[in-house]
């Protein structure tokens, strides 16, 4: 038996001529409204949700990003505040005076050098103060009289100088130590461009450009060498007569004593 | 069914007017009382917007929508304390022209013979012949097999032709 002998044609006729109820206008909008109803309770939650996520973004985290813009820019302020900070302290201000005219009677013609570019050539490398530590000692005054070593004790003393060993670093009492890092490498690195501009002959560092002589000299009169110094200005002023020099530099080299006769 | 799943009200209103038609018929031949067929059509229709979104795209959309409605209806009859087939109701006095039903005193005969089989054959009949489902679709919403649903037809139609032979000829 196959599906189509269940029908017999006078029947289905019969039944699909039966009438059949249909739902009434009234059913059909109330089944729709109530459709929409509910789609349109669900797209406003939706909506409504969406909403608020949106907007309650920045809303309902204000108070942890007001928390964490506070700690970063804190945290920033704190890191920052040594590099920022340019005035140096006032005890190592005060370190960092140099003598360079030790002579009694004699005004120090320019405002303090740091002390770090300023070590006596005669001072014991391994006795050297520290920054923050007490002013350094006037260092003894040269002989008055003419000494034919005079030159070679000078440029034997940046050897000295050079293999000494850098000073340690000054106590973190009174500032950071990212502060006393920086000073500690620009000590270091000073000491170690001192020894290289001893280290070289008067007569090569006059064979330089002027401003390499000039460098040379503003080094020897940092380092204190007086007669280095006088016999230094004096070869500048021979080669470079019209080479331009700071005013209160030549003041306080023209105003150095006449330097021995070499040998 | 996607787009209504997803909450289109347009897509709604089109599969609303395929499937209204048959699913009212449906609903109205298994309601034990006329003045319920409006209330459970639209709790059925109802019930199909909560269960929209375990729908898969797997299932045929009009079974599924049967078998919602047929569940549904079977639970408001169970909260009515009553039995679908218990009461014959006079489905078509409300729905059906009284002009047509006087005119076609046959009609009445096919009705009552419809109304007198028994509920799964019945339910096959009109699943079939007003609602314009297969033999699969049947199996599927009735959750039986599909042998059985033929079986059920055939009775049915046997019943019926023979409530439909005047009394004292051959059958």
């Amino acid at each position: 038996m196959n599906d189509k002998e269940n029908y017999d044609d006078g029947l289905h006729a019969m039944l699909q001529a039966l009438p059949q109820p249909e739902p009434t206008a009234e059913l059909d909008q109330a089944i729709l409204a109530q459709a929409e109803k509910e789609l349109g309770t669900e797209q406003a939650a939706n909506d409504k949700h969406y909403l608020f996520f949106k907007k309650s973004f920045v809303q309902r985290h204000r108070v942890a990003l007001g928390l964490a813009a506070t700690v970063l820019i804190a945290a920033n302020l704190v890191l920052m505040e040594p590099v920022e900070r340019p005035a140096p302290q006032p005890e190592a201000a005060a370190a960092m005076e140099v003598p360079l005219l030790a002579e009694p009677g004699v005004a120090r013609p320019h405002a303090p050098l740091p002390e770090i570019v300023a070590p006596a050539p005669a001072m014991d490398s391994s006795a050297a103060p520290s920054v923050a530590a007490s002013p350094p000692e006037p260092r003894p005054a040269p002989p008055a009289r003419p000494q034919p070593g005079a030159v070679a004790a000078v440029e034997a003393a940046p050897a000295a100088v050079a293999e000494a060993p850098p000073p340690p670093p000054a106590p973190a009492a009174a500032a950071p130590v990212a502060r006393d890092e920086v000073l500690a490498r620009s000590r270091a690195a000073m000491k170690e461009e001192m020894a290289k501009a001893r280290a070289v002959p008067m007569a090569q560092s006059l064979a330089d450009t002027p401003d390499a002589a000039l460098n040379r000299i503003i080094t020897l009169e940092q380092l204190g060498d007086r007669i280095a110094l006088a016999r230094a200005w004096q070869a500048f002023r021979r080669s470079y007569p019209n080479h331009p020099v700071e005013d209160s530099l030549r003041a306080r080299l023209d105003a150095l004593p006449a330097p021995p006769p070499e040998d | 069914m996607l787009r209504y799943q997803a909450g289109d009200l347009q897509a709604f209103r089109e599969l609303y007017q395929r499937h209204r038609l048959g699913l009212y018929r449906f609903i109205a031949w298994r309601s034990p009382r006329c003045d319920w067929v409006d209330e459970i059509t639209q709790d059925a229709w109802a019930a199909l917007h909560t269960a929209r979104a375990s729908y898969r795209p797997q299932a045929r959309f009009r079974t599924w929508l049967y078998q919602i409605a047929r569940n549904r209806l079977v639970d408001l009859l169970r909260q009515k304390e009553l039995e679908a087939e218990e009461l014959a109701p006079e489905l078509s006095d409300d729905s059906s022209p009284p002009e047509l039903l006087a005119a076609r005193q046959q009609d009445q005969l096919l009705h009552a013979a419809i109304r007198a089989l028994p509920p799964e054959q019945r339910e096959a009949l009109v699943l079939q012949q007003y609602s314009g489902l297969s033999m699969e679709e049947i199996a599927e919403v009735t959750g039986a097999e599909r042998e059985t649903v033929k079986s059920r037809l055939r009775y049915a139609m046997q019943k019926l032709r023979a409530a439909l032979q005047p009394e004292g000829s051959p059958s």
